[in-house]
């Protein structure tokens, strides 16, 4: 018993307990507890059924609406990865002052509420916005273009709030590239162009893999930048599920939804990695 | 026939910022030959790599590989092959794929690909671990398949950038048998930086002495060691004992030296530098200096001689190395072993050498 005590891992175990404590109480039980509203009656009281997911599967609409959900995730997760990147690579060879600063940069915005942040994006993106008017004095339109409330807004708001996960993911797996392997590659007669996809694209897999991951789980259940963005238009699980609770007070379907949102996505982020870790991958990445 | 120069450096000058880093470099390479540029860290040998290599462009002057031009060529157009310090292998390729990544560049077919990549990897005596990747191996493995990935294209020249730095001693003096072996088998035009003097002497046909960014001297590694161009030259290679003297006296053969203890030196004057002035500094190295036991009091010092006090002796396994006191300087001695002398601290012994290996030269002005 003393021993045991004594023992270095009894004393890590101990100090996780409040941890767990917490995830438990705020995050597994009431999972939990959705589940069994998802599949009783009566609030989780009531007989089983799977009543609410049959209906999800009979209504071409809710697996039109997860499909959408989907594809707005993959176009978020292509503008992260194509715009970030270049970022990612300055950042991987600039000063550690520059780095901080650039850092900084894609940071701040996050320090003001995602709410705020979409409005603004209303105010550039509207009929009246920033970019309508000055493409229409500019006589470029005649009338203006549809930049919000639709899918491109979506994406627009949502590549705004992620891209500095992949830009950070990128980076991070960047800074481990020895510089003096692209000297290597030069003197062996890459030009830049073949340096690119033949050293510095394959070392930043890692990076895109982490990003691509983190970008697309936090798209597929963003709730307020769909909202505000997209409108009554574009819906997306995440909203489908709050209005079934909140507003048509259902909440068994509203939890079915929730759990088909799960569901989907730890089914694609998983198809994704055994994609991406072939032998190579796990004999080069792995420690 | 006039000789063919794979290198040639002509009046190259580089600067960063105010700072002049390599000023006034010339030289030239013969096919075939492996010039080894050594100095201390900041001499500017580096820097005259990385021009060589096309990852800085000079300020000044020409450089020409192979009888073309090379001023703003970029590194891939330059046909070159180089080894990094720290292996540069890629990471995410197999030994195999690295060796056949320059030759894949230059789009040579698949199967004669295979062939030059076995090839290679026999020359340096690692077939079997093709399908490796870099971090599965050991260092010296690693710079032997950084050798080879190097050598795999028949580049004009060969670039080394202290290639065996990050080994340990005893690798590091088999990897340089080696990689002399491969030099004159393959007969390939080197260029090797190193600050190691013995890894110098050892691996080329001429050594370029660097201090400053201002060659000091060109010249095969016995002129370089016998007859030193400078007085840096004198100390950064091999040992030396070092006396500041003044002229004393000056004979149609011989320059006569005082210091100021009083010890008397002669220096032969045959092919010299010619000492002008009254300040001099005389150099013998540890090697030329003969010790003898004395018996009864000290003689007063004659030309050449002095006596002293062993102060320090350590064995070094074919020599022993004795420090001794004269006159308040501390004289290195290297000897081999002599079992009829016994060399023990305070032990009072005779110093002396021969005038032609008196090295002297003028003192720098203050």
């Amino acid at each position: 018993m003393n021993s045991l005590l004594r023992s270095k891992g009894f004393i890590a175990t101990l100090l996780l307990v409040p941890g767990l404590i917490i995830i438990l109480g705020v995050f597994i039980l009431p999972m939990f507890y959705m589940l069994m509203i998802s599949l009783r009656e009566d609030m989780g009281q009531g007989a089983w059924t799977l009543a609410s997911y049959a209906h999800l599967f009979k209504d071409t609409y809710y697996v039109q609406i997860l499909w959408r959900t989907v594809r707005l995730s993959l176009y978020t997760v292509c503008v992260c990865l194509v715009l970030g990147f270049p970022v990612a690579m300055y950042m991987a060879q600039a000063t550690p002052k520059m780095r901080g600063l650039i850092t900084f940069l894609i940071i701040s915005p996050h320090l003001i509420s995602v709410v705020i942040r979409n409005f603004g994006w209303v105010v550039i993106l509207g009929n009246n916005g920033f970019i309508n008017n000055t493409l229409m004095s500019l006589d470029v339109i005649s009338e203006p273009l549809r930049l919000l409330y639709n899918e491109l807004g979506v994406v627009i708001g949502l590549s705004d709030s992620l891209i500095v996960y992949m830009v950070l993911a990128i980076s991070t797996s960047l800074y481990a590239v020895d510089s003096s392997l692209y000297k290597a590659a030069g003197i062996l007669g890459a030009t830049r162009f073949k340096q690119f996809f033949s050293i510095t694209l394959p070392l930043s897999i890692p990076g895109i893999f982490a990003g691509t991951t983190l970008v697309f789980s936090l798209a597929m259940s963003s709730f307020v930048t769909p909202a505000l963005m997209g409108g009554t238009s574009v819906k997306v699980l995440p909203v489908l599920a709050y209005e079934q609770m909140m507003a048509s007070l259902n909440w068994s379907l509203g939890a079915a939804i929730a759990f088909l949102l799960l569901g989907s996505t730890i089914g694609l982020v998983t198809l994704f990695t055994k994609l991406v870790e072939t032998k190579r991958y796990k004999e080069v990445f792995s420690s | 026939m006039t000789k063919e120069y794979d290198v040639e450096l002509h009046q190259i000058r580089k600067c960063f910022g105010s700072t002049v880093v390599v000023d006034d470099f010339n030289l030239q390479v013969e096919r075939g030959e492996c010039v080894t540029f050594l100095g201390p860290s900041g001499c500017g040998k580096t820097t005259t790599l990385n021009m060589l290599a096309g990852f800085l462009e000079p300020d000044g002057g020409t450089l020409t590989i192979k009888g073309k031009p090379m001023n703003g060529v970029p590194s891939n157009k330059r046909d070159l092959g180089m080894v990094f310090q720290t292996y540069s292998l890629f990471p995410h390729m197999t030994v195999a794929e690295n060796v056949a990544y320059g030759l894949k560049l230059r789009k040579i077919p698949k199967s004669e690909i295979a062939a030059r990549v076995n090839k290679v990897l026999e020359l340096v005596k690692l077939p079997h671990l093709a399908d490796r990747y870099p971090k599965q191996l050991s260092g010296g493995q690693r710079q032997r398949i950084a050798i080879a990935r190097a050598l795999v294209t028949e580049p004009s020249v060969l670039l080394l950038d202290e290639p065996l730095s990050n080994l340990d001693a005893k690798l590091r003096e088999e990897l340089r048998e080696e990689m002399k072996r491969l030099q004159q088998e393959l007969k390939v035009t080197t260029i090797f930086v190193t600050h190691d003097q013995e890894e110098a002497m050892y691996m080329s046909d001429r050594i370029v002495v660097l201090d400053h960014g201002r060659v000091e001297q060109i010249g095969t590694p016995e002129e370089i060691y016998q007859r030193p161009a400078s007085p840096f030259v004198h100390e950064f290679v091999g040992k030396s004992n070092r006396f500041q003297v003044k002229l004393a006296a000056t004979d149609e053969h011989l320059w006569h030296f005082a210091t100021k203890e009083g010890i008397l030196l002669q220096a032969d004057r045959h092919s010299r530098q010619e000492v002008t002035g009254d300040a001099a500094v005389a150099y013998v190295r540890p090697e030329h200096i003969v010790i003898q036991e004395v018996v009864g009091d000290a003689p007063p010092p004659s030309m050449n001689t002095v006596f002293g006090i062993v102060r320090l002796v350590s064995f070094l396994g074919s020599i022993v190395e004795v420090i001794v006191e004269c006159h308040g300087q501390l004289i290195t001695v290297r000897t081999g072993i002599a079992p009829h002398l016994h060399l023990v601290e305070n032990k009072f012994v005779q110093l002396s050498w021969d005038s032609q290996h008196v090295s002297a030269f003028p003192a720098k002005e203050a």
